[in-house]
Parts: C-alpha cells; structure tokens; sequence
C-alpha cells in the first residue's frame, strides 16, 4: 500500500506492509526498514526500532496526524490521490497562498498598520500590531516584497482565520 | 525582621477572631487549583467562581462548590467584582483568594473586601495601592535606602521636558507603564527617533491594559539579570524572605525559566538582597506573600525593580528549594496567625526550576496557539511537579491568559535540575495545539544556559529566528507513524480510558448539606 505524506514542505512516499503481528516493513522515499509497531491504547503506541524502543503519543488531525517522540511534535500531513495527481503544481499554488495571505492566527483588534497598499517592504518590515490574549503582537514581514491588499482597518476586530493582508513576493523578488 | 507598626498589629486582632471555614478563589486555571489544594490540606472549603465557558474546567471540578459569574470576557467575569463579592457573601465565604492576575493586584477590589468583612488574602488596600504606583513605591524605597534604577522619578508631562530628562538618562532608555506588570506598556529606546513612536506604543498598551496611559522612562541596563526575592510578611510585625528567584530567561518581557538559588550570587549577595527586600516591604507597610524584583547588572549592583502584591506564577521554585508551602501560609497570614518559622529557621537547600507553558506556537513567532487539546500527559517521577489546568478534549479559548500548566522540578543541584527537567519536558505530551516545549528543551540544553550565563536578552541573543533541530531519524519514524495508522482497518468511535473526562464524583472533595 503506498501513501504520501508532507512534512515542513517535504514530500514522503510510504509503502508500508504487515508482515507478522506488530512488525511493519516500512518503506520511506525507498529507504526500508522494518518496525514494531503496537497501539497500547488510542493515543499511544509502543514502537521498537533497530533496537530502540520508543514511547510514541498520535493524535488524528484535520489534514493527517501530530505524532509526539521525545518531546518534539511532528505535524505529518497526508497528501491524497486526488491532490497528489494534480501533481506539485496545486501544491505549490496552495503554499504561495497561505505564504502571501496573512491570516488571524488568533481572534483580536489590530492596533497599528505600518504600510500601504502598493507599499515594497523589506524581509522583516513592521507590517502591523494585533492586539490579542492581551498582548501586542507585531507582524513583520517573512520576505520582501510588495503589500498588494490590506483587508482591516486599524481598531477593527478580527476573527481567527480571516485574511488581514496580501503580500506579492513576485514583483520585487523574481528569483524566489 | 520585627517591626512594630501599630495599624497592622491592630488589625491583626481583629482578625483572628475569626477562623477560616470557606474561601472563595477569584481565579481560573492552574493556580486556582494550587489555591484550592492548600484550602483542602488546611480543611478549608472552597468556592470556586467560573465564567460560561469554563464550566468543565479543572477549577471548577477541584472546588467544593461552585459559581457561574458571566460571560467569558473577564471584565463581565472574572473582574467582576460586585458579582464576586456577592456571590462570597450568598456562599458564606471568610476569606478572598484572588490568584494572579485579574484581581490579585486590585486595590480597589482589595477595598472592597475589607469593607464587606471579607479577607482578602493578599497585602492591606493601603500597601497594595503603593507598591501598584511604580513611581510612589519607587519614592518611597529610595527614601528607605533601597537602591534604584537612575531615572525618572515623576510622570511623562510634555514632550520638551522629556527631551532633557533623556539626556541626562542617556541611552538605552526604557519605557515603563506606571501602572503596569507583566511586560505590558514597555519599550527600548535606543536612540531619539524611535522615542516617539515608542511612546505611543507604551501608552497605548498602558491605557488597554490598565486604564492608565501613564508612563515613565528609566536607564536601561544591558544584559542584566532578573533577580527577585520572595517574602512573607504577619500581621504581627514579623517579615522573613525566602531568598531569591532568578527569572532572566524572558520574552517580551514575559518569564519563561526561572530558578532557585541564581547561578550568579553568592552567600554574601544572597543575604545582602535577602534584606534589602525585606527593608522594602518594612517600608511600604507590606503583610502577606509578596516579591521584590531586582535588576542585578554584571558588575553585581543590584537594582530594585517594583514589588509584585501577590502570589507569583513561579513560587513553585521557592517552596521546592524552602519546603515552605506559600499558599498556606498566605492563608495563615490572612488569618491572623504569626509566622511559624524565623529567618535562621529557613533554608534553601537543593536547586528547583520552573517551565512556564504556553498556548503559543514556537514555530510562527510565538503567536498565541488555540483550540481543541486532543491529547494530554503529564510527566511524572521522582522530583517532578506539574501545577496544570488542563487535561485532555479541554478547549483552550482566546479569552484569558495563555498559560496552560507549569512543570518545576527539584534536585540536588542546578546541573542535576536541568538534566530532570529535560526529562520531564521530552515526557509532556500535549497533542491538538502547539506549545513551546521543543523550544524550551533546545533553550535548557543550551551551553550558556547550563552554564548559567543568564540576561534578560538570552533569548534575543541566542534564540532569535529558532526552528525546531531537524531529526531525520525521529521524523522518519513520525511519517511511519503516521502510515501506519492510516494503514488501521477504521473502527467506530469508543471513548478510550484516557479520554474520559474525571467525573465530578472523582474530583469532589468535602462536601456537606447546607442548610
């Protein structure tokens, strides 16, 4: 059975097969090895690796799985037949969304808005101030470019998810 | 230190007529609960108050009772006060516990009380209002000889006047909300142009946060140390501390790590900030638990910052280190009884540390992280504690403040700690939204930290644009993980054991019929 998955912009193709009880031959982007996998209860699983064992919590998320080992959270987001054979091309179209879009990471007031519509901006540029959980929070901007669309005004509220600004990378930053 | 101030030893008679029987916490979340565990342990019971969309939360299954006060928005909630006073009124309550936050450095609330008959567990109306103007507190410990910060000893008043004031300061010059605590309202200047601008910054988060837009500026001090002292002050004249908390590890303003003793005092120094904290609450008139904060520089001059008039989000690393339970004895001190122990009688003995955890994301600028928490295990084990106001399939909401737990742990010495910590981090398992445990287990496996060079820009300096150490092999395994579970035949919805929420039978304390 082969499946895709995304982790942090890198794609993984995965054959996996059950090949006696609790051992799983694993087959990740054609480097196999063979795992011991067993659920203890919904959320945990008891996993033996080379010789290691390991204490591993999964929790199902909207997109794939957050899978915790040693402290450290993996969002591994599964990549279905359906997006996967509209091939990388949908998927770098999404990526360049959510880059551009500055979205509510949270519900809150935005203070403050440094820039104009039409604005260049440099990689690090204060774009704008969103007042949350009681904190300022100052959004600066991930690259230069240039400030296409400002959806807020100052002193509006937003609610979590909703586009505050549209930035273009394109016209200032060709090689990116 | 004795001290003989006649209104509060007149007070404290008054007092003591009455012994407490039930204490309504005016609070939420983790400390509510570390609130309600010293109530129970004293044979106390407890009222605990929530808003609508904290009616399942851990608090409130803790208390023995319980009080819906409003909506979520804390201003119609959890800082309201005439519906918090009435409802301890309807409840029989003794006693007020206000936590942090909210309430807890209200001098008004703290008034209130007092003329209802009500305890307020916390400082007098009178030393709560003095310590919360940082200017007044400032004037009057300097008189009292306590060494302060050079700057500004009065409010901002126009803009020319400012002008002159800084150049005597000279840069870097820091800008503080009279009013303020907890970050909010401050500022770096470093050179005149952003003066402006950062006034209005200050001012504008002042007048949000507090109602006061009041602010004043002060010499900054590059790379200093956070140092504070804790306290405990009777109603008897009686004040002891309970040495000191380094909490240098802060962004924003905000602490994230702190410790017990400072890596960076010694015997001597310790003592020597032991008393002058003790000096500064003598002078402000303080009873109760209480925190003097110190900028220590890297010459070892020690700085009073402001005193906090409550109890601290890291008094867990004092009580590891002491032994002394702080929430018990603010409730002994509001009753009226004396201090148990005398300064020769308390030690610090060991090395504690605390790591804050948040509801932010470590991966995107720290921004707030919330949600639905999917999954939930806390570290367990020989000297590790966790003051936690979660537990699985809880929804964390933007309403409040975003602390969600606290894991402090203790051992023999600082190296010893840190090594128990990053056990108990790697152990904490919260799945459903993003927290900075990764972060912080980078932070403490960092040489300068286990080294124990500490400012208050350690993270700017060494953790500016931090992304999670790439681990193939760990994340290898994830991708397999997550194959595997997609591989699963799909079984219908059971509610496993660890997704059970505690029934309320199972967190129910004492309880009895009132009549």
């Amino acid at each position: 059975m082969e499946k895709k998955y995304r982790h942090q912009g890198d794609e993984f193709t995965v054959q996996i097969a059950n090949t006696s009880p609790d051992q799983f031959t694993i087959s990740l982007n054609g480097h196999q090895q063979v795992i011991d996998i067993h659920p203890i209860s919904d959320h945990r699983l008891s996993v033996h690796r080379e010789g290691q064992t390991l204490d591993v919590y999964v929790a199902g998320t909207d997109d794939g799985y957050q899978v915790f080992i040693n402290g450290h959270v993996f969002h591994i987001v599964r990549v279905d037949r359906e997006s996967s054979r509209a091939g990388a091309h949908a998927q770098a179209q999404q990526d360049a969304f959510v880059e551009n879009v500055i979205e509510a990471p949270m519900p809150g007031r935005i203070l403050k808005i440094f820039v104009q519509e039409g604005q260049e901006i440099e990689a690090d540029d204060r774009l704008f101030i969103l007042e949350a959980m009681k904190m300022e929070n100052e959004i600066r901007a991930p690259r230069s470019g240039v400030v296409k669309k400002i959806f807020f005004q100052e002193n509006e509220l937003v609610s979590l998810g909703q586009p505050i600004m549209e930035l273009d990378f394109t016209r200032r930053d060709p090689d990116s | 230190m004795k001290r003989t101030t006649k209104t509060v030893t007149k007070r404290s008679v008054k007092t003591m007529k009455q012994p407490i029987q039930r204490i309504l916490i005016a609070n939420r979340g983790e400390i509510a609960r570390r609130v309600i565990q010293a109530c129970k342990e004293l044979n106390i019971e407890t009222v605990a108050i929530y808003s609508d969309v904290d009616k399942y939360s851990p608090h409130v299954l803790d208390a023995d009772m319980a009080v819906e006060i409003g909506p979520a928005p804390p201003t119609e909630s959890y800082l309201n006060m005439d519906r918090i006073i009435a409802v301890a009124r309807e409840t029989r309550c003794q006693a007020i516990h206000p936590g942090y936050g909210f309430l807890a450095e209200n001098a008004e609330f703290a008034r209130r009380c007092v003329s209802e008959g009500i305890l307020f567990i916390g400082p007098t109306p009178e030393a709560m209002a003095l310590v919360g103007n940082k200017l007044k507190a400032r004037q009057t410990v300097m008189q009292a000889g306590v060494p302060i910060i050079p700057g500004m000893q009065t409010r901002t008043q126009q803009d020319t006047d400012l002008e002159k004031i800084v150049q005597q300061i000279g840069f870097p010059i820091m800008i503080k909300a009279a009013a303020g605590g907890g970050g909010k309202g401050m500022r770096i200047v470093r050179e005149f142009k952003e003066l402006q601008p950062a006034l209005e910054a200050s001012q504008r988060e002042a007048r949000s946060a507090f109602g006061d837009d009041t602010v004043y500026l002060e010499k900054f001090i590059e790379r200093p140390r956070h140092v504070e002292v804790q306290v405990l002050a009777d109603a008897h004249g009686n004040i002891v501390h309970l040495f000191e908390r380094e909490c240098s590890i802060q962004r924003r303003h905000q602490k994230i790590v702190e410790e017990s003793p400072s890596p960076a005092l010694d015997p001597d120094l310790r003592q020597k900030m032991g008393e002058t904290a003790c000096r500064v609450m003598e002078a402000v008139g303080y009873t109760n638990a209480g925190t003097v904060e110190f900028l220590l520089d890297a010459d070892k001059n020690f700085y009073f910052l402001e005193v906090n008039a409550r109890i601290q989000v890291e008094h867990p690393v004092t009580e590891l280190v002491t032994g002394i339970d702080l929430v018990k004895q603010q409730i002994r001190i509001a009753a009226g009884e004396p201090l148990p122990f005398s300064q020769e009688q308390i030690q610090q003995k060991g090395h504690a540390i605390e790591c804050r955890i948040y509801a932010e994301d470590p991966e995107n600028q720290f921004l707030p992280s919330i949600g639905k928490l999917i999954y939930v295990q806390e570290p367990q084990g020989a000297g590790i504690r966790c003051d936690s106001g979660i537990y699985s399939r809880m929804e964390v909401t933007h309403h409040y403040d975003p602390i969600l737990s606290k894991v402090i742990v203790w051992d023999q010495n600082r190296e010893a700690a840190i090594a128990r910590m990053l056990h108990a981090l790697s152990h904490y398992v919260i799945l459903g939204i993003q927290t900075p445990i990764p972060f912080l287990i980078d932070l403490l496996s960092h040489p300068e930290f286990r080294s124990g060079n500490l400012h208050t820009h350690f993270l700017e300096e060494h953790f500016s644009g931090w992304k999670p150490r790439a681990q193939e092999s760990e994340r290898a395994l994830a991708i397999a993980i997550a194959a595997f579970m997609d591989s699963r035949p799909r079984k219908t919805t059971v509610v496993s054991e660890e997704q059970r929420m505690p029934t309320p039978w199972e967190s129910l304390g004492r309880w009895e019929l009132l009549s």
